[in-house]
């Protein structure tokens, strides 16, 4: 076959070609992901590898959710918890998430309990905190089960109600992000799914914390971290409640007492993986300040506390990843009124 | 989550009107559209302890999960001159992904330049966990530039648009003085719940 000759323009595409190609952003929204909103962001040369990295984030999050959901009926979650005092065997996944709750409950003094669901649904139902409502605290201070992670078995040791969502979302993100960034030929995934921030990468990214006293879109955050390979969560009482005694109060319940949040407007935990994150930042939402900061600080993670009064307390391992308010590294860190 | 003030060039409208207004300016005109608004009579200016309120609910859509729509908010004069874009969010369905690097948040708000030396790239935001769908978006009584407004009579317009979906409107005329006004915007196909608020500061 006779080579035709080459033309100015494929000199000039052959060029081009052997150009190292430029990273581009992409960015994926979802509504009614997990029950809130989704924003997945992949940098990569390739947009197949960032449709490759959606569709293994989208289908890593169906996947966890048939295992962990508290909304789903038949999730193996659900029918985990219609089970009681027998060694059931339990997907890994399911046994991770349910290990570290046990083991977050633990470290956090009772901060952090799936169990106040149990206190969450009478408080509900009831519209006021009363004897009633605090009956099943007691029961609270047992344990919830007992895991076998090289077996793979679980025994319920309660029967009381029992909620995950407060540690499976952050975990959900987590993984998912991974599994994107897994994807050959992208450098970078951030994942948040209504709040919940995980980065995976090679470049360090900007993140906000929404300001809980005016958290509109479009209203600057009261903070700015940079994440690399590090997650971000935030709790807070200003978009979700119930009415209790009369009044709008926090979804968020003390476990060792009952009460709604009352002191902390919104806590944020930088952490490696979003399920520590997520679990921490509502430990962090009903501890206080002081105790917050020094268990943050006993882990190695970064805190940011916001109180009702305006009171922002950080520690160390946030002031140091801090873009915005910077702080000065000689003066106090603790207490910034606003 | 990606909305906000940054210098939206997207917004056509309000390259155009600005266009317009440099070539106006250019042409010696300004004399002529100063002289549009009465002599001697200066319109008091945007009162702080206001804030104008935007609300909007992504209708949903079939599946059980759906991409977000294009929304882009944003507040004209009573001339329909476009004065601050509060929104722009880009529809991502359809032909895949798109090239978002104008996309990010673009902070120019006094304070974050006072804290940070300068506006932050803010990548994303952390919040406390959001119903799905529901966002808001707040006026401070600034233009794009920065400037304080007149109070007065303005629009809020809202656009939202799907690839190979529908394409939906909706406009709100509102005085902005000292009292308080809400308005329901009603809903489309897009939109499922759209609502006004010019309040206190909370």
């Amino acid at each position: 076959m006779r080579r035709l000759p080459t033309t100015r323009l494929e000199r000039v595409i052959r060029r081009w070609s052997r150009r190292p190609r430029r990273a581009r952003h992409f960015l994926f929204c979802y509504e009614h992901v997990l029950g809130t909103s989704l924003e997945l962001q992949v940098t990569s040369a390739y947009e197949g590898a960032a449709q490759r990295a959606e569709a293994e984030a989208l289908a890593e999050i169906d996947r966890l959710a048939l295992i962990l959901s508290g909304w789903s009926s038949t999730s193996e979650l659900a029918l985990w918890l219609a089970t009681y005092d027998a060694d059931v065997p339990v997907s890994a996944e399911l046994a991770e998430v349910l290990h570290a709750s046990a083991t977050w409950r633990a470290r956090t003094g009772g901060a952090f309990d799936p169990g106040a669901q149990a206190v969450v649904d009478r408080l509900r139902a009831a519209g006021r905190d009363d004897d009633a409502t605090r009956a099943p605290l007691p029961a609270l201070r047992e344990p919830l089960w007992r895991v076998d992670r090289v077996g793979g078995t679980a025994r319920r040791l309660a029967r009381h109600a029992v909620s995950l969502d407060a540690i499976a979302k952050g975990y959900i993100v987590a993984r998912s992000a991974a599994r994107a960034r897994a994807v050959e030929g992208v450098t970078d995934v951030l994942l948040n799914v209504g709040g919940d921030v995980q980065h995976y990468g090679e470049h360090a990214v900007a993140a906000g914390v929404a300001d809980p006293f005016a958290p509109a879109e479009n209203a600057p955050p009261v903070a700015v971290v940079r994440l690399e390979n590090a997650a971000l969560a935030t709790s807070g009482g200003y978009r979700r409640g119930f009415l209790l005694n009369g009044q709008r109060v926090s979804h968020i319940v003390d476990p060792r007492t009952g009460r709604p949040a009352e002191r902390i407007a919104s806590a944020s935990v930088l952490a490696p993986d979003c399920a520590t994150a997520d679990a921490l930042s509502t430990a962090f939402s009903v501890m206080a300040p002081d105790e917050s900061v020094a268990l943050a600080d006993s882990l190695g993670v970064g805190c940011l506390l916001v109180e009702r009064d305006g009171t922002v307390s950080t520690n160390a391992a946030w002031n140091d990843r801090a873009v915005a308010p910077r702080h000065d590294s000689t003066s106090q860190r603790e207490s910034h009124a606003r | 989550m990606h909305d906000s003030q940054f210098r939206a060039p997207l917004d056509r409208r309000g390259a155009l009107a600005r266009l317009a207004g440099v070539a106006l300016s250019l042409t010696g005109l300004t004399a002529f559209r100063r002289s549009t608004t009465p002599a001697g009579v200066a319109a008091p200016k945007w009162d702080d302890r206001f804030e104008l309120a935007v609300d909007l609910e992504i209708a949903p859509q079939q599946g059980y999960r759906y991409h977000r729509p294009y929304v882009a908010v944003w507040v004209e004069d009573a001339n329909g001159k476009p004065v601050r874009t509060l929104s722009v969010w880009v529809n991502t369905s359809g032909r895949g992904p798109r090239y978002i690097r104008e996309l990010r948040r673009w902070f120019t708000m006094e304070r974050d330049q006072e804290d940070a030396g300068g506006p932050d790239l803010i990548t994303t935001v952390s919040s406390a966990t959001r119903l799905p769908g529901q966002y808001t978006v707040t006026w401070n009584g600034r233009d794009d530039r920065g400037n304080v407004v007149d109070q007065g009579a303005y629009r809020v317009v809202i656009e939202a648009a799907r690839e190979h979906g529908s394409y939906q409107l909706m406009q709100q005329d509102l005085t902005l003085g000292a009292k308080p006004v809400a308005a329901d915007l009603g809903s489309n196909e897009e939109i499922g719940r759209a609502r006004v608020e010019y309040r206190h500061k909370k």
